[in-house]
């Protein structure tokens, strides 16, 4: 792989590769490592390791504690964004304002992360407490507001992450990132550059798999295909071929074979009941008490069938079926 | 809105390793809805927290006493907001109510309102107890009728009852 190491700066004097560059690392610094990220998270985690105070806002909250009507809060005070980044010097302190009432839930992940980048970017400071229009020329307002842009895009939608998976499209990338449709096209047009030039290839973007070993890890899934969160991201392992006559196989005490009497298989595990590759039962005798299939067991990525009920399972990456807590 | 609770919610589910999606099947509200309550940006009615609490095992008492709690402290910032004596706050939110002339769109009084509410109530604990106690809102509500005298004799009692809300 080429590795890139020009630093692009547009017209504009947008630093592309300082706000992508300072996205990894934050991927990497608050363990960013698994999608959809969670951006409230990350805002508590990144509040608790840099000491900054920081809160986030509603403009329902806002409107309550003030008194004052929602619209002029929006209108006056965001700017009719769907939030703002505010620094109070004389507090030390960043308050991110959201509306709340923006839809989808992608949107409102967006901006979260978006305002946390002028935070980390470091774009605001004692005299520049907020980037709105107004308080800038032009271009550094574009300047900024484009680099939160690929800040976000960065964290909540990794390029590479992306790449690897093979998710290309911009539906794939709304499904997997939990963004919007506009968010989704936007990250859609940054991939299809990195497929079609692949000079855009950066070591950076290979810092982050190490991150995301657990999301990207291959496995077997015992259950039925429309169990599974993303359909189209499952394939499934062809079975073993099996001997028309069994082999002659030890007997454990335990009533089990000790490799398949069939295919020959010799990686079954202590509690298997049936054959991985080729689903066959692993006991000369019915046992009692066989699972009822299917059983939403994990398996290995090489397995064809259950090993618990013998029922057939779908390879996927575990981070496209399931979210981070639930393993 | 229910951060605190939101994020009560978000903690009991991934203890015990129940999926927002499945969370949703569960209680028959939507995954989206409950993203929005698991971040404290929406409401849930009461009908919806007897859900979460049925499907999260845990009783519905625990989550109505921190939605409680929650609106009580966004009541003691909202208090202190409409008592505060605003002529003191210092007007430096210059981002926020400005157009690009550097003239306010926005009243400075609901400028200065918007910077006590992001600041948050300084002393969340003697307000609170002024919400709460009837006594103490009597006091608070007679003290624009009262002599400086009294108001001295107040004090004495109040910097008693609450020492580090005197604290200079």
């Amino acid at each position: 792989m080429r590795l890139n190491t020009k630093r692009k700066k547009s017209a504009k004097g947008v630093d592309y590769g300082f706000a992508t560059q300072t996205a990894r690392e934050f991927i990497q610094k608050y363990d960013i490592n698994w999608l959809p990220v969670d951006a409230f998270e990350i805002v508590e985690k990144y509040a608790v390791a840099t000491h900054k105070n920081i809160e986030i806002k509603t403009i329902e909250d806002l409107s309550y504690e003030t008194g004052l009507d929602r619209q002029t809060l929006i209108n006056k005070v965001i700017y009719g964004e769907d939030g703002l980044a505010i620094y109070d010097p004389g507090m030390d302190k960043y308050s991110i304002v959201l509306d709340e009432k923006a839809e989808p839930f992608g949107r409102v992940r967006w901006t979260v992360i978006h305002e946390l980048g002028h935070i980390e970017l470091g774009h605001l400071n004692d005299t520049r407490t907020s980037i709105v229009k107004w308080l800038l020329s032009t271009k550094e307002y574009e300047k900024m507001e484009q680099e939160a842009h690929i800040f976000a895009g960065e964290v909540l939608a990794p390029k590479f992450i992306l790449y690897r998976i093979g998710a290309h499209s911009s539906a794939e990338i709304q499904d997997i990132c939990g963004l919007s449709i506009a968010a989704s096209d936007s990250r859609e047009n940054a991939i299809r550059e990195l497929i079609n030039d692949k000079r855009k290839m950066h070591d950076s973007m290979l810092q982050i798999i190490p991150t995301f070993a657990s999301f990207l890890e291959f496995k077997t899934i015992c259950c039925a295909p429309e169990a599974l969160r993303i359909q189209s991201r499952i394939t499934q392992n062809p079975p073993a071929q099996k001997q028309t006559s069994p082999l002659n196989v030890h007997i454990l005490p335990s009533g089990k074979y000790e490799k398949c009497p069939l295919c020959g298989n010799m990686q079954i595990s202590d509690d298997a009941n049936y054959c991985k590759l080729c689903g066959t039962l692993l006991y000369e005798t019915l046992p009692q008490n066989l699972p009822s299939s299917p059983c939403n067991r994990l398996g290995d990525k090489d397995a064809s069938y259950c090993e618990n009920c013998g029922h057939i399972v779908y390879k996927t990456r575990i981070g496209l079926q399931f979210e981070r807590d639930e393993i | 809105m229910g951060k605190k609770l939101g994020t009560y919610i978000k903690s009991l589910r991934k203890e015990q390793k129940i999926p927002a999606r499945v969370l949703s099947e569960r209680t028959g509200i939507s995954k989206s809805f409950i993203d929005y309550v698991e971040n404290g940006l929406r409401e849930p009615s009461a009908e919806s927290l007897a859900k979460i609490a049925a499907a999260l095992d845990v009783s519905l008492d625990t989550l109505i006493n921190i939605q409680v709690e929650e609106q009580l402290d966004k009541a003691a910032t909202a208090f202190e907001v409409s008592n505060a004596d605003l002529e003191n706050v210092s007007l430096d939110l210059r981002a926020a109510g400005r157009n690009r002339d550097n003239k306010s769109n926005v009243s400075e009084e609901a400028l200065k309102k918007v910077k006590l509410a992001l600041q948050g109530s300084s002393n969340k604990q003697a307000v609170l107890d002024i919400i709460q106690n009837a006594d103490l809102r009597a006091i608070f509500r007679a003290s624009d009728n009262l002599s400086d005298d009294d108001i001295a004799k107040i004090r004495k009692v109040m910097e008693s009852l609450y020492p580090d809300a005197f604290k200079h």
